[in-house]
């Protein structure tokens, strides 16, 4: 397996921990349970550890140097791949922009508050953000054949 | 593209793993290259030829005069 598709299955998984972890804020900040102070500080410290382990693999196993543009690219080839895969997100991404505009506008009519308003476009760019990891994921694999 | 990478490569005694590190790709890549996967660009083509001691267009062809 290529270095650079370690560095995208490091961060795919990476990317699943860190969705998890919004997800669970946003369970607290939607069920009101502020209150429960040793639940925030447990994950608080579950996504420090978390974004740890992510800059360990990358740093020490993976030698990572910078983050700068395409790091995780080695060669012409993987850049090549890399433009393809950002390509189909990039129209992934325009696509839901329409579809979350359409979202917007229907919800609209609902006559909902702020606050659940809120909630739903925060599950939806949440679901999102899952799509897109795993067509990222999926996508480099795809392409990138041993 | 049909190339003449592998042959070339293995009557020089090297490893794709040998190659790649002398054009400075991965061993990926010269794989892909080599099973006629990906087309390289006209730098690593010129590359590839001056360290199998060979021209471009002799490393590569089109398909129908593939050595």
């Amino acid at each position: 397996m290529s270095r650079a598709k370690r560095i995208v299955h490091v961060t795919f998984w990476s990317n699943n921990f860190f969705l998890i972890m919004i997800a669970a804020l946003m369970t607290i900040t939607f069920g009101g349970l502020f209150q429960r102070l040793s639940l925030i500080l447990g994950l608080d410290l579950v996504l420090v550890i978390g974004i740890f382990i992510m800059f360990w693999m990358l740093q020490r196993r993976l030698d990572v140097k910078s983050y700068k543009g395409m790091y995780w690219v080695s060669d012409e080839r993987e850049r090549d791949i890399a433009l393809k895969v950002h390509s189909a997100i990039m129209t992934g991404n325009t696509y839901f922009l329409y579809g979350l505009l359409l979202v917007i506008f229907l919800l609209m009519h609902f006559g909902l508050s702020t606050q659940r308003f809120g909630q739903i476009l925060l599950v939806i760019v949440w679901l999102y953000l899952i799509a897109i990891n795993v067509q990222y994921f999926w996508l480099w694999n795809h392409y990138d054949q041993d | 593209m049909q190339n003449t990478i592998a042959v070339r490569r293995k009557q020089r005694k090297l490893s794709q793993a040998d190659l790649a590190a002398l054009t400075a790709v991965t061993r990926q890549t010269i794989n892909a290259i080599e099973n006629d996967k990906y087309d390289p660009s006209l730098s690593l083509a010129f590359k590839l030829a001056t360290v199998l001691e060979t021209t471009v267009d002799k490393l590569f062809n089109q398909g129908e005069d593939h050595q």
